[in-house]
């Protein structure tokens, strides 16, 4: 009995450090646009779709999820480009509530975009990697560990670009003041669109590695949401390690409270959401808020 | 026939939305001087430097630099130019070192010759890697001018740089604005009038959004005398 208890707890929190890593590519992305141009990117969750669909298509085309995987980023590459400089770029001076509505425009515009190409029946994508490693004496899939090792690895990548490249300082100074980065003599334009498309791709690359673990559905994107700002509100926003952080605390609230009572892996994440916001209003790293 | 006008003012009017905050500006900078303009809170000084630094759209008029239009330019295309602001809160980036500030401006202009800065400023050498929160207000001060002088800008435009700092501070500032003006021309607004009168050749008095005078003898700039305008 012990040992089934063991196990199950072990793969519950495989699962929940798995579902961490799939939170945090999608909100690393929302901080970073809030924290630099001060927009809730809502449009987020239409590229976390449109990444899973599009590697259905290119794995069922050539085969190759990995192929599908790059397929996918590159694609949203180019819509998140279009957008930002057709569309969201015209609020980025306005309050933050102009950038909600028309990017949530975009998610729905985009959402009926996926049902008329993809229709509504959803779609299942094959997991690429096989297998099971053994953990204590528990087999979890080798995939799920994939994802938290890709997560991991892009949370160093994304730290490494902000704090060691010339791209990245710049957008940290902007974070922190985006009048005095042009007063420099930095394009700050050019730096609101390479963070947009860095998102945006970041967004696609957790649609497709969540694609496995889930039907590929056009409202996939509607499903996550709460899930999702609970990660960036308790993180903080703008911050890129407290949204880390906050990934774990709630992959493994969802996971730990199914195992418990199902019901709780929905209710539980607010509940400790409202204890955190009680105690830290910012969330756990967040710094002040600042109207810009 | 002198030294041709390296800003020119022509005409300036600016508003806050239907509050109009600067009344047909007229006046000039020319290469290498020091200019300031003096006036109380709320006289429309920094509204003005920023009109100049295309951070402000104004309303109507125009300014040129080095004989290009700057009214409709992009500030980062402007501070390329080399027409450089200078903010008066005193704020660098907190979150970066004093490196990653010097790297953002050389990133910027593509001056990778830090020598000058350390040059008028060596502190600056030894708080390298220092970041921006942990820095006094003077060196946050030599910060913002060594970020604002790579890429050998012709001019400088600071808001007042005297603001918060200790009186040492301000005599080691009077120095560096004269040393820097042998490279480009600085215009500093500010209401310390012994700052003014030991740095400036030329005083625009500024009034309500206007320029009530303009003064050039350097024994009413020294005895302060403009202040009867203000």
């Amino acid at each position: 009995m012990i040992k089934m208890n063991m196990q199950l707890l072990i793969s519950a929190i495989v699962l929940g450090l798995s579902m961490s890593g799939v939170y945090f590519l999608l909100t690393v992305g929302l901080s970073l646009c809030y924290g630099l141009m001060r927009i809730i990117s809502l449009d987020q969750f239409f590229y976390y779709a449109l990444g899973a669909y599009m590697v259905y298509t290119i794995t069922s085309l050539t085969g190759s999820f990995w192929l599908g995987m790059i397929g996918a980023m590159l694609a949203v590459l180019v819509v998140a480009f279009v957008v930002e400089r057709l569309i969201n770029k015209r609020v980025y001076s306005k309050p933050v509530m102009f950038s909600m509505i028309l990017t949530f425009g975009v998610n729905l515009m985009g959402v009926g975009l996926i049902k008329y190409v993809w229709g509504l029946t959803p779609k299942p994508v094959a997991s690429p990697i096989a297998g099971r490693v053994m953990i204590l004496g528990t087999g979890v899939p080798t995939y799920r560990i994939f994802v938290i090792a890709l997560a991991i690895v892009v949370y160093f990548a994304v730290q490494y670009f902000l704090n060691k490249t010339i791209l990245g300082t710049a957008i940290r100074a902007g974070i922190d003041d985006a009048e005095k980065v042009k007063a420099l003599g930095i394009n700050i334009s050019r730096l609101f669109t390479v963070t947009f498309i860095l998102s945006s791709v970041l967004s696609a690359l957790a649609g497709v590695i969540h694609a496995p673990f889930v039907m590929v559905s056009p409202e996939m994107g509607m499903t996550i949401t709460a899930f999702a700002f609970m990660v960036v509100i308790i993180g903080g926003l703008g911050s890129i390690k407290g949204t880390m952080v906050s990934a774990l605390i709630v992959g493994q609230v969802v996971s730990l409270g199914a195992l418990i009572w199902a019901p709780l892996a929905e209710m539980a994440p607010f509940l400790v959401m409202i204890i955190i916001l009680l105690i830290k209003p910012t969330g756990l790293y967040g710094s002040k808020l600042m109207h810009r | 026939m002198g030294m041709p006008n390296i800003v020119e003012v022509k005409n300036l009017n600016a508003a806050y939305g239907q509050s109009k905050v600067l009344f047909d500006i007229n006046l000039h900078i020319k290469p290498n001087e020091r200019v300031a303009i003096v006036g109380r809170n709320g006289a429309g000084k920094t509204t003005l430097q920023k009109c100049i630094a295309s951070l402000l759209h104004p309303t109507s008029g125009s300014v040129v630099y080095d004989g290009t239009e700057l009214v409709g330019k992009q500030p980062y295309e402007v501070a390329r130019m080399g027409l450089k602001y200078i903010d008066q809160d005193k704020h660098v980036f907190l979150d970066l070192t004093v490196r990653e500030n010097l790297e953002l401006s050389s990133y910027a202009t593509g001056d990778y010759e830090w020598d000058k800065v350390f040059e008028h400023f060596p502190k600056l050498k030894i708080l390298i890697d220092r970041k921006g929160a942990y820095l006094s207000g003077g060196e946050r001060q030599m910060l913002m001018i060594g970020r604002a002088i790579l890429g050998d800008p012709k001019v400088l435009l600071v808001d007042e740089p005297t603001e918060g700092l200790a009186p040492s501070i301000v005599d080691d500032l009077v120095t560096t604005f004269h040393e820097l003006s042998r490279d480009c021309a600085i215009m500093t607004v500010g209401q310390n009038l012994s700052f003014v009168s030991r740095v400036a050749e030329r005083v625009y008095a500024m009034k309500e959004g206007r320029l009530v005078a303009e003064i050039t003898d350097e024994a009413e700039i020294k005895n302060n005398s403009y202040c009867e305008y203000l």
